[in-house]
């Protein structure tokens, strides 16, 4: 039986208390604080690495700086902020345990931040010493639900049941009114049978059928038919699995209205959190949620309000997106060495595989240090734009 | 007639807050009136008599006013019955003249009662009975007195409100002024009598929106009470206007400019005579003066706002003053007398037939904050001292934070956490952690994240003894609150975030639930509730 250990922060004024724990020996429990200077610098320091637009910047601007000049744009630079992180997040006693429950198979580490702590890429964070382990190294990293969600009246859909039943695909459905170049056009790019993604969906297919109803892999992008009703009905059908590609919105940027979060489905409303909850959709036991930004002053940083409504609906494990991933097209645009290399495909085809997992969040730690390995060896087409931007959101003993 | 016009003279002086010269005007009119031999303006000497000695606080002035209005209307009232044949031979008014007459004047003395009773013995349900008798008294016989007696309902309506806050009722207080804004806002506005009304409501609902911690909402209505006065010349108007948006400055954190706001307002309000809010001025002093560590010219200060509190009888006042007090023999290094003055402080609060949960809790709170400053001082002790200071301020932090959890509204949910909560519950895990409490941090941390972080929490913070007497009255009522907390969760629907008390929290195969014993003690100290009755919930994932 693999050890389970937990990290909690609680933000109290002007300090934020963290608490780490191994369940079962609460006599090895660390404590610390982080001070509001400390945390504010990790913070800001974070900013510069991610791609959602910081004070004046345009979208344009943010997706271009982290490509291409952030910390995020090379190995080096990356590692100097995953150490910082490292060292101004975790105390060396935290870090001390951790090394201490390193095992075979590895802990699951269930990570709760703050509210402020929301968008910090908790499996990247490094160690501040020689060896610079990264987290996801010492366990796999989970993000934990709030018991407050975990213990609402809602009725589990169970992996185990579910899991040769059909996954429900959502790619980039076609929001009413956007051209493809626009705000909340398209994510993926034009339809083609030839991308990789299309072949991916299309070898998937030659397995199992999915949902919906296509008779070849091209024909699940960009819909215009994925609406509301189109959505419970497929749900209805009790997919084992759904993956959604497109784009998401933050709650007005506004944290305390988690439930405003939203995904945009082929509907003139955004779907929210509040809608999913009030229509009671009954969610399959595993979700990924991989958000995406091609351009608008759209962001996505409180995944939590969705995960949160999908956990109530029944799911069992999520895996989001801490921030909007750039699209291939802005890939391409500002890293001229990637040629036709596109790593938005490559996430979301290794979440799918994960998904197929029997421990998905577990296989998508795995697929996560595969690529930071690449990453720390040199080979930038591992962007931690990413791999780093995956978290698995995991209850009722999923892992 | 020289005598009605120096009556009007007089009641703009009252309007303009010039009292000494109001009185000794209507004092100098008694012997004309006595040669004129008319009782209805003899009435109206008192009855305005009884305004000034009600605002100058000399509540035995208005007592005997009001004796005067009351014995001479009985007289009327008598010939109009026809008890009293003697006297009515003597009369010579009209049976109209005389009904016009008792109307007037029992009006004039209803309001007088009910501002007495408001103001003088803060008897809040007689006041709003007395309230009741003047609002009803419809007489439609009399329109030519309409106007006056709706000026005496929004004057007696803005007593009782302002009343009711002196005593931390801001949640009783609302629909009053919810009635008063709208009469301010119905008024044509111009004249003197109008802008009189305005002028002092604005800056009565200002204070109530600084007090609940709406300062934005404050701000407009102060501004606009202050140009108002400022037009025609009324210098302690215009005063206390300067004095409440001082009190805003200070709670948002603008020291420097509610220095120059109090030090602008207080000669007129020392010159005016107006006791509580010359204890306020001082109260600002003493809270700048410790701003700037000038400790015994803070200590000189709150104790003249203590002096006047007492001489006034205000006993939530001066319990607050001795709390503030306080902190300057915890930067003396003082700590007895620093407990001495909270001990006299909740003997206070024990004898206050209105105290709440509340007041309870943020004075074991502050006696917390005590124990938390002698173990800093005194390392070798510490550990004892802060165990002292967890056992007082972890209960506190406890009870306050669940009731932010009762809050259906998110609004008022955050005003809670800013003003109320926020603050003791960042005490308690900053004495669970100087105590070095692994076990107890911890427990508090998975606490706070079981609510998931869903619902905002405010960021800035300032220290602890700069709202230790100017704390903000939560708008919500405690007591309503506190029995929320105490039942069943509500059960919102499609929310993110659970209302109510959360069932006990396991967080550890292993181990017992959290808190059990802080738990306890909150139900003991407080009577809140702050976990639900249901089986444990495990937090471990």
């Amino acid at each position: 039986m693999a050890v389970t250990l937990v990290l909690r922060f609680a933000d109290v004024g002007i300090a934020t208390y963290a608490s780490l724990r191994v369940v079962g020996e609460p006599a090895r429990t660390v404590t610390w604080v982080v001070t509001e200077s400390d945390l504010v610098a990790a913070l800001d320091q974070l900013s510069t690495a991610l791609p959602d637009p910081r004070a004046s910047e345009t979208v344009r601007d943010a997706v271009e700086r982290a490509i291409a000049t952030g910390p995020f744009a090379a190995p080096g630079t990356e590692q100097v902020i995953a150490r910082t992180l490292g060292a101004q997040l975790l105390a060396p006693a935290a870090w001390q345990l951790l090394i201490e429950c390193v095992a075979s198979p590895r802990a699951a580490l269930f990570v709760s931040p703050s509210a402020r702590l929301a968008r910090v890429p908790w499996s990247l964070l490094a160690m501040p010493n020689e060896d610079g382990y990264r987290l996801m190294e010492l366990a796999d990293v989970l993000m934990a639900a709030p018991s407050n969600i975990i213990h609402s009246a809602r009725t589990p859909a169970d992996w185990a049941e579910r899991r040769h039943g059909r996954p429900l695909l959502i790619l980039d459905p076609r929001v009413p009114g956007q051209r493809p170049d626009s705000g909340l056009g398209s994510v993926l790019g034009r339809p083609s049978a030839e991308t990789a993604l299309a072949q991916h969906f299309t070898g998937l297919m030659r397995r199992r059928a999915v949902l919906p109803d296509v008779s070849s892999s091209v024909e699940l992008f960009r819909r215009i038919d994925a609406d509301r009703p189109w959505l419970g009905r497929q749900l209805d059908r009790q997919p084992s699995r759904l993956l959604f590609v497109g784009h998401a919105t933050a709650a007005d940027g506004d944290v305390g209205h988690a439930d405003r979060a939203a995904l945009h489905l082929a509907d003139e409303r955004p779907l929210t959190a509040a809608d999913l909850m009030s229509a009671k959709l009954p969610m399959p036991p595993r979700i990924a949620m991989m958000a995406c930004a091609s351009g608008g002053d759209y962001r996505f940083d409180e995944a939590t309000g969705l995960v949160a409504a999908m956990v109530l609906g029944g799911a069992q494990l999520v895996t989001a997106t801490l921030w909007s991933l750039p699209t291939a097209a802005g890939y391409r645009q500002f890293a001229p060495a990637a040629g036709d290399h596109d790593p938005m495909a490559e996430a979301i085809i290794a979440v799918d595989r994960a998904h197929e997992d029997p421990d998905a969040g577990r296989a998508v730690n795995r697929w996560q240090r595969e690529q930071m390995r690449r990453w720390r060896d040199g080979d930038t087409s591992a962007s931690p734009l990413y791999w780093a931007a995956l978290a698995t959101f995991a209850v009722d003993g999923a892992r | 007639m020289t005598v009605v016009s120096d009556l009007e003279r007089a009641r703009r002086l009252i309007f303009a807050a010039d009292e000494i010269a109001a009185k000794e005007l209507l004092l100098s009119l008694g012997g004309q009136i006595e040669e004129l031999d008319r009782d209805d303006l003899l009435l109206e000497v008192y009855a305005q008599l009884g305004e000034i000695y009600l605002v100058r606080t000399a509540y035995d002035g208005v007592e005997a006013c009001l004796a005067r209005i009351t014995d001479c209307l009985a007289t009327y009232e008598s010939i109009r019955a026809g008890t009293n044949p003697e006297l009515a031979a003597q009369v010579t008014m009209s049976d109209a003249e005389i009904d016009h007459i008792i109307c007037r004047y029992s009006r004039r003395a209803q309001f007088l009662r009910t501002g007495l009773a408001a103001a003088a013995h803060g008897d809040h349900e007689a006041a709003e009975a007395g309230l009741l008798v003047l609002t009803d008294d419809a007489e439609a016989a009399f329109p030519d007195l309409a106007a006056e007696h709706g000026f005496l309902v929004t004057y007696a309506r803005i007593l009782c409100a302002t009343a009711l806050c002196d005593d931390d009722l801001h949640v009783r207080s609302v629909p009053l002024w919810e009635q008063v804004i709208d009469a301010i806002e119905g008024m044509a506005g111009g004249s003197e009598l109008d802008d009189f009304l305005l002028v002092l409501g604005a800056t009565g609902y200002g204070r109530f929106c600084v007090e609940t911690g709406r300062l934005a909402e404050a701000e407009p209505w102060l501004q606009r009470a202050g140009a108002r006065a400022e037009r025609w010349g009324w210098k302690l108007a215009t005063a206390r206007t300067q004095l409440e948006r001082a009190t805003a400055s200070w709670a948002g954190g603008d020291r420097a400019e509610s220095q120059r706001l109090v030090h602008e307002a207080y000669p007129a309000i020392a010159e005016g005579y107006r006791a509580h809010d010359v204890s306020r001025c001082w109260l600002y002093f003493g809270l700048i003066s410790l701003s700037i560590e000038a400790l015994d010219d803070a200590d000189e200060r709150f104790g003249h706002a203590e002096r006047h509190w007492r001489e006034v009888e205000k006993p939530l006042h001066i319990h607050r003053i001795l709390l503030q007090r306080s902190w300057v023999d915890i930067f003396r290094g003082d700590f007895a007398a620093a407990a001495k003055r909270v001990a006299e402080a909740r003997g206070l609060l024990d004898s206050w037939p209105r105290r709440s949960w509340l007041q309870y809790a943020r004075l074991d709170d502050h006696l917390g904050s005590i124990r938390r400053a002698e173990a800093l001082a005194d390392p070798a002790n510490a550990a004892s001292k802060l165990q002292q200071a967890a056992e007082l301020k972890v209960p506190a932090a406890l009870a306050v934070d669940s009731i932010r959890h009762s809050m259906t509204d998110a609004d008022a949910r955050m005003r809670w956490a800013t003003h109320v909560s926020a603050r003791i519950l960042a005490g308690a895990f900053a004495v669970a952690w100087e105590w070095g409490n692994t076990e107890l941090v911890s427990e508090l941390v998975e606490y706070h994240s079981a609510r998931g972080s869903f619902s905002a929490q405010p960021q800035a913070q300032t220290a602890d003894w700069t709202e230790t007497a100017t704390a903000a009255v939560p708008v919500d009522t405690v007591d309503e609150y506190a029995l929320v907390a105490a039942g069943l969760p509500l059960s919102g629907g499609a929310a993110l975030t659970r209302l109510g008390p959360l069932p006990p929290l396991q967080m550890d195969p292993t181990t017992a639930p959290i808190m059990n014993r802080y738990r306890a003690l909150a139900f003991e100290r407080y009577g809140c509730e702050v976990t639900a009755d249901e089986p444990a919930w495990s937090t471990w994932p």
